[in-house]
């Protein structure tokens, strides 16, 4: 989104009503996908993994933002900004609750080792892949532009979805599946991106006051997390009832998200920390406040991927081959990391396991961090980008469902990866 | 502890802005926007917690949060930032409206329809007559009246009369779930601030519109007459609608319907005020429907009461936060009359009232109180007025702005204790559903 679009008037009130029933429409369909009806009927069509992602959503958030169809043209997206800020927040603070002392220390050393060879050789084939991509397209080749570009992009490629049919469940016998540690450590990978990014390539803004070298902001974006979690810890203390603690809930993400957008930091990690610090601390509402984000996450996510899917910007040749490279940079940086595991003796996944891993779709934290860049920064890079992944999201997520439906060879167990994906959406 | 958190929440943001204090448009504004809504949320919660141990209404402590960390005093909370959060205002007074038409149960509000009829009619018309009649007797005190003739001087008197007596079934409708209060009185004030609403509206109308001819501007009785009837028969059709779309999701698609309430309540309160219609009679319509034409008015009120705290503790603090202290001081000493006025005259006037309809006596002792909070109306009435007799709108506007500005802090206070000596706070809690009890309504019981 870009800066001119604040503040142009709406002209007419007719033009006014049409985009407020268009959004109403949009977010009602949002909560009707997130009914459980719904959702057994996706289940039933056997559709469950692509609307579990949320694909037509952004498919409707990008036919709503067409000039023909005027539903969200650019003035209303800068109306929806605290809201992608909102979501953001909210995505990394549920990513982080999942970061809970006992679930990290269940994963197995030669698994985090598989894990850290996943995430590495990923994020190395896919900074070489774009990187080369961004020398030869991107203007401002040479600077750091390019490496934070080519950064953002690896970060988000790194990750995996958190559900859908690669994942197993995630405790069998008191550990953690082997599976569903390497998965849960690529977000990981994200978010050391994400927060390297953020605090090393600075935003051009003539508005700050405060002129701090990389590694101040890196500190002040943890300790800020840090102070948020502890803050949201006290605060739900001090709360008992259902109502307050999704208040509360709201109330700091928001308030975290909208901090660490202010000081030009990644509300997605800064969220994420305060989040991981909450899952970390004893407390007795433990369980309330994951019900609190579980109820809240779907709606809060298919909005996000609405409004998402209205800043895709089609027209240029560069994100859609980021999105191919992407897609090549993951599979190619996967592939290999298998290879490594194996010579190392490190766990290796099945070969079935390991097929639909290597095909594993990014899922909404890779979305949300391009779109985060977006939020960040300006430049004509970014809208390639958000166009790049969130295309290689789609291609990704539907190559997984062919792959367990043994369309791309392997056996193909759609009966049940359809049961996990149902479970909730692929963060 | 919970002081403790309040000064931390500020300590925070006065950080935080003192990063980019210029920066409420461009990148920044959208993270301005998300941290104030934030910040607001939590300090108006942890506020309304604070204020409720002294024994005074959660929603003033909302209110004082939003004064306190407004552009007035601390400038915690930027203009722009509160502009953006104001896509809450129409949202909650739809809500709010929602709940109050699910309330009007015609079987429960039958034996009352007596009181309140001889409320509307001596109460709130005679509180019209005694605010036109003082404005009218005090025009020395404002320098608006100095140049007008004696006519004028009645005609705008009257204006600001009407504007004056506007309650809020925002507020009321705020402190009846808050206090968890069920019984005569909490229901006699409720129907009265509801209908007197409509009679407000159309009284305003009417007496604008004559008013604007004595300064020389032509008044079309059949424009005036169809602007009224749009507003009024449009709003209670499109009400219609909206509660047949409420009662129809709650039959067929049931569950998760806590979202689709708050959309309907979304386009009723957009999409009704730009094409005039009046959002509070919309949704007071579509609720009333839904309560007695289904058996959907109880799962309507449990739906807003889980979804709409956040909804509610936002519209609060941002009503306090654009409270015009600056008019207080211009107009402070007539508006202080006016207010002290205005009580008075509910306050007596209710027993009179009472009196001719043979209410019980907690109706004629305490209903009085109900009467006085005063909000979103008195304000969209102090701008219609301004935007009517742009001459002397400004400094008359602001005479209603610093009298809304004393009610909207002393009248809640004196409704909730008047709800406590009724014996009506707590009641309703302990009518409902053992299962649904400790389920919080507008404010949780919870924390103490």
């Amino acid at each position: 989104m870009e800066g001119p679009a604040v503040g142009t008037p709406f002209r007419t009130a007719s033009e006014v009503i049409k985009i407020i029933l268009g959004l109403v429409a949009l977010f009602a369909l949002a909560a009707l996908g997130a009914h459980p009806k719904v959702r057994r009927l996706e289940r039933r069509l056997r559709i469950s993994g692509v609307i579990t992602a949320g694909i037509p959503f952004v498919i409707l958030g990008f036919i709503a933002s067409l000039p023909s169809v005027g539903v969200m043209p650019e003035n209303v997206l800068w109306v929806l900004r605290p809201v992608l800020v909102l979501a953001l927040g909210w995505i990394g603070f549920v990513v982080g609750f999942r970061f809970d002392a006992a679930a990290i220390e269940s994963i197995q050393r030669r698994v985090a080792t598989t894990g850290f060879f996943v995430g590495s050789f990923t994020f190395a084939s896919i900074l070489i892949f774009c990187g080369l991509l961004l020398l030869v397209a991107e203007p401002a080749a040479g600077t750091g532009t390019f490496f934070r570009d080519a950064i953002l992009l690896a970060s988000a490629g790194s990750v995996i979805a958190h559900r859908g049919p690669h994942v197993p469940t995630r405790r069998e016998g008191g550990r953690a599946d082997p599976i569903w540690g390497i998965v849960h450590l690529q977000h990981l990978a994200g978010i050391i991106g994400l927060l390297i990014v953020a605090a090393y390539f600075r935003p051009n803004d003539s508005t700050m006051t405060w002129q701090l070298p990389g590694t101040a902001w890196l500190f002040i974006t943890l300790g800020l997390g840090t102070a948020i979690g502890g803050i949201v810890y006290a605060t739900l203390s001090s709360v008992k009832s259902g109502s307050d603690f999704t208040v509360v809930l709201l109330g700091s993400v928001g308030f975290a998200a909208g901090i660490a957008g202010f000081l030009r930091l990644s509300p997605i990690v800064v969220c994420f920390v305060a989040g991981f610090m909450l899952a970390n601390l004893p407390f007795h509402t433990r369980a309330l406040v994951r019900s609190t984000l579980v109820r809240l996450e779907r709606p809060i996510y298919l909005v996000f991927l609405l409004v998402s899917g209205s800043l895709l910007r089609v027209n240029e040749w560069q994100g859609w081959m980021i999105m191919l490279l992407l897609v090549a940079g993951t599979i190619f940086g996967r592939s290999v990391a298998w290879e490594v595991s194996r010579r190392r003796h490190v766990y290796v996944p099945g070969n079935e396991e390991k097929r639909r891993l290597t095909l594993a779709p990014l899922g909404a934290l890779a979305v949300a961090v391009a779109v985060n860049a977006q939020l960040l920064y300006y430049g004509p890079v970014i809208p390639w980008l958000v166009v790049g992944v969130i295309g290689a999201s789609i291609i990704t997520e539907i190559l997984v469902q062919f792959s367990a439906r043994g369309f791309l060879g392997g056996g193909g167990t759609a009966g049940e990866p359809a049961r996990r994906e149902a479970e909730g959406v692929p963060l | 502890m919970r002081v403790f958190l309040l000064i931390v929440f500020a300590g925070l943001m006065h950080a935080t802005r003192s990063f980019a204090p210029q920066a409420d448009a461009g990148g920044a504004g959208a993270a301005g926007t998300a941290v104030a809504f934030g910040y607001l949320l939590l300090s108006a919660l942890f506020a309304g917690s604070i204020f409720k141990s002294f024994g005074l209404p959660r929603l003033t402590g909302y209110l004082v949060t939003g004064i306190v960390a407004g552009p007035q005093v601390l400038g915690l909370v930027s203009m722009p930032a509160l502009e953006n959060l104001e896509i809450f205002n129409g949202m909650a007074i739809a809500l709010i409206a929602l709940t109050a038409g699910a309330e009007l149960g015609v079987r429960e509000m039958k034996p009352l329809l007596r009181s309140i009829f001889w409320l509307i009619v001596v109460a709130v018309l005679g509180v019209m007559g005694i605010l036109s009649l003082t404005i009218y007797l005090c025009r020395d005190l404002l320098p608006f009246f100095d140049h007008l003739t004696m006519i004028q001087a009645v005609g705008v008197a009257a204006v600001l009369g009407v504007t004056m007596t506007a309650q809020s079934p925002a507020v009321v409708i705020a402190l009846r779930s808050e206090m968890q209060a069920e019984g005569p009185v909490s229901r006699t004030v409720l129907g009265v601030v509801v209908l007197s609403d409509l009679v407000v509206i159309l009284i305003f109308a009417v007496v604008s519109s004559l008013t604007r001819t004595l300064f020389g501007n032509s008044a079309d009785a059949l424009e005036t007459a169809g602007r009224l009837a749009w507003e009024i028969l449009g709003s209670v059709g499109a009400g219609v609608l909206a509660g047949l779309l409420l009662g129809g999701f709650f039959k067929y698609v049931k569950g998760g319907a806590a979202l689709f309430v708050l959309a309907v309540a979304f386009v009723m309160a957009e999409v009704g005020q730009r094409i005039a219609f009046d959002p509070l009679i919309i949704a007071c319509t579509a609720g009333a429907l839904v309560r007695n034409a289904t058996s959907f008015g109880h799962k309507l009120l449990d739906e807003i009461e889980g979804s709409s705290l956040a909804v509610y503790v936002v519209f609060f603090a941002v009503t306090g936060a654009t409270i015009h202290i600056d008019a207080l001081r211009m107009v402070g000493i007539p508006a202080a009359i006016f207010v002290l006025v205005r009580g008075t005259g509910f306050y007596s006037l209710t027993w009179v009232a009472g009196a001719l309809a043979r209410a019980p006596l907690p109706i004629r002792k305490y209903a009085g109180f109900g009467l006085m909070p005063q909000a979103g109306l008195a304000l969209a009435l102090a701008l219609l007025f301004s935007r009517t007799f742009p001459d002397l709108g400004v400094t008359a506007a602001a005479l209603v702005l610093g009298g809304v500005a004393i009610n909207e802090m002393v009248a809640p206070v004196l409704y909730r204790i008047a709800l406590v000596r009724s014996g009506e706070a707590g009641a309703a809690n302990a009518d409902r559903d053992p299962a649904l009890q400790g389920v919080p309504a507008l404010a949780s019981e919870g924390e103490g």
